[in-house]
């Protein structure tokens, strides 16, 4: 085991699969950055995210192309989005409610239309290569394949879809716009203190709805990801609860960018691992069950939350619908 | 002129609004029929007759009813001291572990003699599965929402782990335990009906229901007639007043979390002692979930819950005879409805008040002017 | 307070409602400074406050408002804080309360160095002290966000004291719950009612108990004894006029008047020692008025602690045996209700110090 190469043999796949498995992670918590720093909540990110996937199973099987399947994915995922901005920014409705109404709308249509529609098990039909973005290979850059720096570059930082660049794109650009603009800042002060931004005569309801529709976009992204890059095709029940490890990697990062990636990160690897652990013994602790693994995502969050290990407070306003005084 | 929270009277506050938002949520469950291509009429012709035409059909629908009781309570009690516990799913699987140990160290024993024993584990176990967010609410002000979410996935591993490493048999693949002696089993009641002419068929409801029923008076007693019921509903209410009043929201809301807990526990009597006789992976089947349903639609009241669970109970076992007889329509058609009545009974909920409320106050007036 | 700048770069007008209030001394400085230098570029600024020596720090103008409407306006050069303190209070007829000469007993309420911060270590009350006697109503007056509410937290045991001493009768209370200090024999009528005072959600049977939940009439057994509680709710409407006469309507359906007297049904209706109490007869029409003003005389001659804390200096006035008068946190002077509004005014603005000895008397 002290053999570097051999290390990095063993290192470099998990490493490269923990980066294919926090994608979607990373998506859909900047989702939720940018609706809940507005001030909306959205346990809902599952369920759009479910949604997405399947339009975009859907879209690229009929268009035969995966740009046709993301668009399918953001558009849906944008409608449930603003059902959601709807509930909550207009009728002033429970966000929480809002949101656990949205993933089940998504888990049952989903395999209800997908086996009306493809009579499969509410599966998609099953995407040609040609349907599917598929991993840009960067060249190997003189790089020996079989050296250590070229199995890194190779199985690390090579190989990856366009989806995956977007989005680690999109962490600087939300990052850009959140806090370097106007219109970020607004944004943020709209889930802070939605009095003061309504005072200074800027429309705290379109705010929210433009952070709602961005998050929808952002859901889309993650969705499509799942079906169309890292899958052919969708099958049910396809996220699997990463809504939910989105929401935790929020809460993990305290509603910021940069920590949202290295949160996201972090989850992706803990996945990785605890599939390439699979039943392998670990020197020194025995085989460590799979599920430590899994559970640790929740578990580190729910201790986070606790404050134990710093706090991690939402913005201000997130979940309280605006009333202007009369 | 806040419309929303304007005071309507309470035939429209409690009937009218809550039936106008069930309503919107089944006629486009309808449009949702119709867009796969079947027609809606004839779908609720056969969910009802699948659900009460026939007594093996009744005691499908009081079986999920049962459960779906316990869960709305659960989400009900939570609701009432201001908290919402999206946790039931998780606390009603513990609530399992519960059963399941006990029923597993007393295997062979008599149903009557073990049923309290796992009647009070599973509650303890949901409980106490419902502590931990709920005390990190009341003292560190963590979101429970959050907290709750999180430990419906750590209560799934924890299941995936006990069920594959230490309670699964030996020798046998599949995650979970061995099934209990017939003895230690819950009746069904169809064993005791037969001999009075009904027939129920191979329909599971057991004495379990009548627990539930025991269970929604409990709640209405709790909630309504004693003085902790009063203090949690000033804290959902008014935590300021609350203070005031010489209460410690704080205490409140852990104890009405226990409760809220306990009760998602004893769901799990039903399926794990009374149904499946064993315990195994994912028995609780997202009935955790439709208590948020239940208790929304039936406005967090032990008799509306109680009436919004023999609907979902209609639902659900309708949605089995539908899914059987018209294939298009999985039973995924239930998942489907049970997210239109969330959405609009309840993040919606207000959507036609001032509607209705403007169509009430013309109808006064003019029955006052005749 | 960085984000407020970014936003109001840019706007002409500037609309500031108390902006000291949560602010420490230096950063009231740092926004004054700023507040000039918008000046310096042409912007408007309006501050609403009720602190007049910032009145006279940072305006040009200055206007008087009272009940809702503009009753002086001047530059500010011209005026002077006496000037300002006089429009204020303004001059009106007492209302007449028939009461007769106070018998002041033994102490029954005393607060002695109470000091109160804020989570930010912000002072709200500092280094009060007072007494209030059996039989007599001592009156608090001063311009709301003083340090009142404050003050009457803490004695209710609402809030803790960051230092000093609270008793009720000989009894230490400094460091008791609200539920302990109610048995002991404290009524707290909440300056804001909708907010503390009562559930509105509530039935109006409800609200008579919050509080009193415990109350062994109705809550001896394992269940509530709503037969009792609702004989009590009957008496309670009959004896304090409560109308319409349906101790099961929801509360939020009685008008300010009758949900007031709600509270002081529950409040008072159950002979406490000493009370407290806070804005009796805020949004109240002229006749529950009149009913809340005789029920604490009345309380007053059966021997009880009243100490009142009211906007209304009319009401002060024609309420209190005794007056002190608070300003930012300090008592800054004590007199009788016979003092000239100009005096209490004068006062209230914590411009006629070095009274403060007598406060204690």
């Amino acid at each position: 085991m002290s053999d570097p190469a051999m290390i990095v043999d063993l290192l470099a796949p998990v490493v490269g699969s923990g980066i294919r498995l926090s994608v979607p992670l990373l998506f859909a918590c900047l989702a939720g950055l940018w609706s809940e720093r507005s001030g909306v909540v959205d346990i809902g990110l599952e369920g759009k995210m479910l949604a997405a996937a399947f339009a975009a199973g859907a879209g690229a099987a009929a268009f035969h192309s995966p740009w046709a399947g993301l668009v399918a994915g953001i558009v849906v995922s944008v409608a449930l989005a603003l059902v959601h901005g709807f509930a909550a920014i207009n009728q002033r409705g429970n966000q929480i409610v809002s949101g656990v109404a949205i993933n089940f709308l998504a888990a049952g249509l989903t395999v209800l239309l997908g086996q009306v529609w493809y009579g499969q098990g509410g599966r998609t039909p099953q995407l040609a290569n040609s349907e599917r973005f598929l991993g840009l290979d960067l060249g190997s850059l003189g790089l020996d394949p079989s050296s250590a720096l070229g199995r890194i570059w190779s199985d690390v930082i090579s190989g990856h879809n366009a989806l995956t660049w977007c989005a680690f794109l999109a962490v600087p650009i939300t990052w850009v716009v959140l806090w370097r603009t106007r219109f970020g800042l607004r944004l943020r002060a709209v889930g802070d203190n939605p009095h003061a931004v309504d005072t200074a005569g800027v429309s705290v309801a379109g705010l929210r709805y433009r952070a709602v529709i961005v998050c929808g976009i952002l859901c889309g992204f993650a969705g499509a990801y799942l079906a169309v890059a890292q899958s052919a095709g969708f099958v049910r029940d396809m996220t699997a609860g990463k809504g939910f490890i989105a929401l935790a990697a929020l809460v993990f990062s305290k509603w910021k960018p940069l920590n949202a990636l290295g949160a996201c990160l972090l989850f992706g690897m803990l996945d990785a691992v605890a599939i390439r652990l699979q039943g392998t013994p670990l020197p020194g602790l025995g085989t460590v069950p799979v599920q430590v693994f899994q559970a640790l995502p929740y578990a580190l969050t729910v201790v986070l939350l606790a404050g134990f290990i710093g706090r991690s407070i939402p913005p201000k306003a997130s979940g309280i619908p605006y009333t202007k005084d009369r | 002129m806040s419309a929303p929270h304007r005071d309507l009277p309470p035939l429209v506050d409690y009937v009218v609004v809550p039936l106008a938002n069930l309503t919107v949520a089944f006629l486009i469950s309808g449009l949702v029929v119709l867009a796969i291509g079947e027609n809606p009429l004839e779908a609720v012709a056969i969910m009802l007759r699948g659900a009460l035409g026939y007594a093996e059909g009744v005691g499908f629908t009081l079986y999920y009813t049962t459960g779906f009781v316990f869960t709305g309570l659960s989400v009900a009690v939570a609701f009432h001291a201001g908290l919402f516990n999206i946790g039931a799913e998780g606390q009603a699987t513990l609530g399992g572990l519960g059963v399941a140990l006990v029923c597993l160290a007393f295997d062979g024993a008599p149903w009557w003699l073990v049923a309290p024993f796992a009647m009070a584990a599973a509650a303890l176990f949901g409980a106490a599965w419902a502590f931990v967010p709920a005390w990190l609410q009341a003292r560190r002000g963590s979101h429970i929402v959050i907290t709750t979410i999180m430990f419906n996935y750590l209560a799934a591993t924890l299941m995936v782990w006990l069920l594959v490493e230490v309670l699964g048999q030996p020798g046998s693949m599949s995650p979970e335990t061995k099934t209990f002696e017939p003895a230690t089993r819950l009746p069904f009641l169809r064993d005791f009906l037969t001999p009075w002419g009904i027939d129920l068929g191979q329909s599971p409801v057991n004495p379990m229901v009548f627990i539930a029923a025991l269970a929604a008076v409990f709640v209405w007693l709790l909630v309504w007639r004693t003085k902790f019921g009063f203090e949690l509903r000033t804290v959902g209410q008014n935590p300021v007043a609350a203070v005031y009043a010489g209460v410690d929201p704080g205490a409140v809301v852990v104890a009405a979390m226990l409760i809220s807990g306990g009760l998602a526990g004893l769901m799990a009597v039903n399926e794990v002692m009374g149904v499946q006789h064993r315990l195994l992976l994912e028995f609780v089947a997202g009935a955790g979930f439709v208590g948020i349903a239940v208790a929304l639609m039936g406005r967090s009241h032990p008799f509306g819950v109680v009436l919004s669970a023999a609907l979902f109970g209609i639902l659900y076992q309708g949605g089995a005879e539908l899914a059987f007889e018209k294939p298009a329509i999985s039973r995924d058609m239930i998942v489907v409805i049970q997210a239109l009545v969330i959405l609009f009974a309840g993040a919606l909920e207000h959507m036609f008040r001032p509607a209705l409320g403007r169509i009430f106050a013309r109808v006064e007036t003019t029955g006052g002017g005749a | 307070m960085e984000i407020l700048k970014t936003l109001y770069r840019g706007a002409e007008i500037l609309i500031l409602d108390e902006p000291t209030a949560v602010l420490t001394p230096s950063e009231v400085e740092h926004l004054f400074r700023i507040l000039r230098r918008l000046q310096g570029e042409g912007k408007t600024v309006v501050v609403i406050t009720h602190k007049l020596k910032e009145i006279k720090a940072v305006t040009d103008a200055v206007s008087v408002m009272r009940k809702g409407e503009i009753v002086a306006t001047w530059p500010t050069a011209d005026t002077s804080v006496e000037a300002l303190a006089e429009a204020m209070v303004g001059r009106r007829v007492l209302l007449e309360v028939e009461k007769g000469p106070s018998v002041p007993g033994a102490v029954e309420l005393s607060v002695e160095h109470l000091t109160l911060r804020d989570k930010r270590g912000v002072v709200l009350v500092d280094d009060v002290s007072f007494q209030v006697r059996a039989g007599e109503i001592v009156g608090i007056a001063g311009v709301a966000g003083n340090g009142q509410s404050e003050l009457m937290e803490a004695i209710a045991g609402i809030r803790r004291a960051a230092t000093g001493t609270i008793r009720l009768g000989e009894r230490e209370i400094t460091d008791l719950d609200p539920a302990e200090i109610r048995d002991l024999g404290l009524a707290h009528i909440p300056e804001d009612r909708h907010r503390m005072g009562l559930v509105l959600g509530f039935t109006a049977e409800e609200n008579l108990m919050l509080g009193h939940q415990g109350d062994p009439r109705w809550a001896s057994g394992l269940l509530l004894d709503m037969g009792a509680l609702r004989a009590a709710a009957e008496a309670d409407f009959a004896e304090f006029d409560v109308r319409p006469p349906d101790p099961t309507q929801r509360t939020a359906l009685f008008s300010g008047g009758n949900q007031q007297k709600i509270i002081i049904a529950r409040e008072i209706g159950r002979e406490p020692k000493a009370a407290i109490v806070g804005q009796p007869t805020r949004g109240v029409d002229i006749g529950a008025i009149e009913a809340i003003h005789r029920r604490l005389i009345a309380m007053r001659d059966q021997g009880r602690a009243i100490l009142l804390v009211s906007a209304e200096l009319d009401e002060i006035r024609s309420l209190s045996d005794r007056i002190l008068c608070m300003c930012q946190g300090r008592i800054t002077g004590e007199c009788r209700p016979e003092t000239s509004e100009a005096e209490i005014g004068l006062m209230m603005a914590g411009l006629a110090g070095g009274r403060r000895e007598e406060a204690r008397a």
